[in-house]
């Protein structure tokens, strides 16, 4: 009885360390394939980019003030399966408002531990959530166009472009044959494909978001995604205290929760996506979304600065395939 | 013997890798310099032209067992005191016209450390008068001449070295086989190449020196002591320095440039010399490899060095401190095998929960361009440095008929290559090199 191999590939692309995992028989051709998935992922990430300047992103909002912009089918299907999510999550999620981003000064690469930000004024942000929004957009399903409404309308992809990308390299492995893979964008969104020999499971870590070399908690994968939004990663100060680096799109205002939110979701694009939206609208509307959708679970981690270890909490309608 | 220390990561594979040296280029080197026998018979040289670098060849040159100088030819007379001191030569034997030494039936061979224009009728007068001839890079002032060195050489039988000593170096040798029998960078695109360093490359007017003889090519102690600063008796940066690069980057990819362009321009050292002191240029080799070659005297980062580009990782190459050879690899991202245990996991209990972590704060930290693994590769133990090992191969050579390792034809492909950068960037365009150029 043989033991599939199990090969690695990696790469540096979407700001962070992405890899496949992937499981078969010739390590030669899983490496094949393996490099095809990476070059795969890092040609979305050049389509996708907010960092890219000819990226199909950054031509939309460059241009879609002005006049309707032609996409490709691909990113107009992934534009309206963004905004039916935004309406999933009732505004929480809102890809629409890159803008309100740029206001808080979050909008450049690498890391920002610890930054120092000056809020921007009141009237500045009200003015931008009123003219963000999936309404500032229009899709037109006949032209296969999109425009904006009003120049405060910003396409960022930040939390959920990787996601996305994570699908499509899945979908493109199963293409390929692939049994048991395991696809990782920065830790932060997470999709497999069956499990590893002898085992249901990808058996996954969640780290401590105060404390990344500690794992809280485990999770358990297998065809479906694992994707955490809230990593301290990101965070700012901000009037002298640390918040995240997430905001509610409805209010322009960062959100006060400490701590992060993972999910197991069928797929890592509505896992990115409703990840975020559970940070903002809060621990009971996602306790309320998993009684209400089976196929999600959610691992609530509160943090707090003056305790070591943070409140853990999961909810799930089946039993939970979070390990505490 | 020599052996290598392998530093860092990989170490395993890179103690099998040296093995493999081992059978290679470098036992080659130390079985033909029979040195350990003790028992060799006596060679006999002169040296012609001992100024700085033929004074460096010489030091090395008479540590060869059973080596010895016994005649020196200069036009300048402080030349031929430090020969003299160097190699104990008796004044008698010290002259001003090199003819002497070639007519002296007791010299067996010459060394021909003179100014470049002067490498090719000194070389041919040595090579028809009966003797082994080394004769310091670059080859020649013209391919023309190179070419004329190469078939004299072969017509009369005698051995002609060509001082690119980085082809006797252990370090360039195990290079060698990593890239090609290894193959440790996978298939080689692009190779990086420069000499930086940050000085006016003058050399100070010596106060007591005497012209012997030569004035009328000379004219003055200037354009004789500075003469690689003149275009009419230097090829500058690209003859003194990258001709060794591009020896070693013809050597390494078993290929020659079909193609050059370049820029390149007097633009600091604006006192009086009309040899380039910034040179930029690319080269085109077979199978689409290019080849971007740099010197500056401007400013020296990162030295001097060959980066060799493949797709699965780079090798870069260069000579150390005290003429050590250096080797660095970095691995491009590349397939790993696993065990599929740590995905399986499930023991522990709180805070100490096992499963692999595929955390975000850990592993964004990989930058764009990250050394994904770096290996030094350095020689120890044999204390001899590619100077060294230039000259017992010489030896051999001559005593044993061994393989020339830096051979006429060697010295004329860099030497093609050399002038025809030259003549890109004096145009700064691209220029064909026609293939029957690098034959004689």
């Amino acid at each position: 009885m043989n033991q599939p191999t199990l090969v690695r590939v990696f790469c540096q692309a979407m700001g962070c360390l992405c890899e496949v995992y992937l499981g078969g028989e010739a390590a030669a051709e899983l490496e094949a394939i393996g490099r095809n998935a990476l070059t795969l992922l890092q040609v979305w990430e050049s389509r996708l980019s907010h960092y890219i300047a000819d990226s199909e992103i950054c031509v939309l909002n460059r241009e879609a003030y002005q006049r309707p912009v032609p996409v490709s089918p691909e990113l107009f299907r992934l534009l309206e399966r963004l905004k039916s999510l935004t309406e999933e999550t009732e505004g929480a999620f809102d890809p629409t408002a890159g803008r309100l981003v740029r206001a808080w000064g979050l909008f450049r690469q690498g890391t920002l531990r610890g930054e120092r930000v000056e809020s921007p004024s009141k009237t500045e942000i009200q003015r931008i959530v009123q003219e963000i929004g999936w309404s500032r957009v229009e899709l037109d399903t006949e032209l296969q166009t999109v425009s904006f409404q009003t120049p405060s309308v910003e396409l960022h992809l930040g939390a959920a472009g990787k996601g996305y990308i994570i699908d499509e390299v899945i979908a493109y492995l199963r293409q390929q044959g692939i049994e048991r893979a395991l696809v990782n964008a920065g830790g932060s969104s997470i999709a497999a494909i069956g499990s590893p020999p002898q085992s249901g499971y990808w058996v996954l870590g969640i780290a401590d978001p105060q404390d990344s070399e500690r794992t809280v908690a485990q999770a358990l994968l297998c065809d479906n995604a694992l994707t955490t939004s809230g990593s301290m990663e990101s965070a700012i100060t901000l009037s002298g205290r640390r918040v995240c680096h997430l905001f509610d799109p409805r209010t322009g205002e960062p959100i006060a929760f400490q701590g992060a939110v993972s999910a197991l979701t069928p797929n890592a694009l509505e896992g990115d996506a409703l990840t975020t939206g559970f940070y903002v609208n809060g621990e009971a509307w996602a306790e309320e979304r998993c009684r209400r959708h089976p196929d999600t679970q959610v691992l609530w981690i509160e943090t707090d600065e003056g305790r070591r270890d943070p409140r853990l909490a999961r909810y799930c309608a089946t039993q939970s395939r979070f390990l505490l | 013997m020599s052996t290598f220390r392998i530093n860092t990561l990989s170490r395993r594979e890179f103690m099998q890798e040296s093995a493999v040296l081992a059978t290679a280029g470098i036992a080659a080197i130390e079985s033909t310099s029979a040195s350990a026998q003790g028992s060799v018979a006596p060679l006999r040289i002169g040296i012609i032209g001992p100024g700085s670098q033929g004074q460096n060849d010489l030091k090395k040159a008479i540590k060869v067992p059973g080596l010895t100088c016994i005649a020196a030819a200069d036009i300048l007379d402080l030349n031929l005191n430090s020969a003299a001191k160097i190699a104990q030569i008796s004044e008698d034997s010290l002259y001003s016209d090199y003819r002497k030494i070639l007519d002296r039936k007791d010299i067996d061979a010459v060394m021909i450390t003179v100014p470049l224009p002067l490498h090719a009728k000194i070389t041919i007068d040595a090579l028809n008068a009966g003797k082994h001839v080394f004769c310091e890079k670059l080859m020649a002032y013209t391919i023309e001449d190179a070419k004329e060195m190469a078939r004299t050489a072969k017509r009369t039988g005698k051995v002609l070295q060509i001082g690119h000593h980085r082809a006797s170096s252990i370090g360039y040798n195990h290079a060698y086989e990593l890239l090609n029998t290894k193959q440790v960078c996978g298939k080689v695109t692009h190779v990086r190449a420069q000499w930086n360093r940050n000085g006016a490359w003058r050399r100070s007017i010596p106060g007591q020196a005497k012209m012997l003889a030569g004035r009328e090519f000379w004219h003055d102690m200037e354009h004789l002591v500075n003469w690689r600063l003149y275009k009419r008796t230097s090829h500058g940066l690209m003859a003194e320095l990258g001709s060794h690069q591009i020896h070693v980057t013809n050597w390494f990819l078993n290929a020659v440039p079909k193609a050059v362009m370049g820029v390149a321009g007097v633009d600091y050292w604006k006192d009086g010399r009309d040899v380039w002191d910034n040179v930029q240029c690319i080269y085109e080799y077979p199978d689409g490899v290019k080849v971007t070659y740099q010197s500056l005297t401007t400013n020296q980062f990162d030295g001097f060095q060959e980066e060799f580009m493949g797709d699965k990782g780079t090798l870069i190459t260069t000579v150390g401190d005290g003429n050590t050879d250096k080797g660095l690899l970095y691995r491009e991202p590349k397939a790993e095998t696993l065990d599929w245990a740590q995905f399986t996991s499930k023991e522990k209990g709180a805070n100490g929960k096992e499963g692999m972590v595929l955390n975000a704060s850990a592993t964004k930290k990989l930058n764009t361009g990250a050394k994904i693994g770096e290996t030094t590769l350095s020689t120890e133990g044999s204390g001899k440095d590619a100077y060294d090992l230039e000259f017992y191969n010489w030896a051999a050579s001559i005593r044993e008929g061994a393989k020339v390792f830096c051979d006429p034809m060697e010295g004329l492909r860099a030497c093609v290559a050399t002038i025809k950068a030259n003549e890109a960037m004096a145009k700064s365009t691209r220029i064909e090199i026609p293939a029957h150029l690098y034959e004689i």
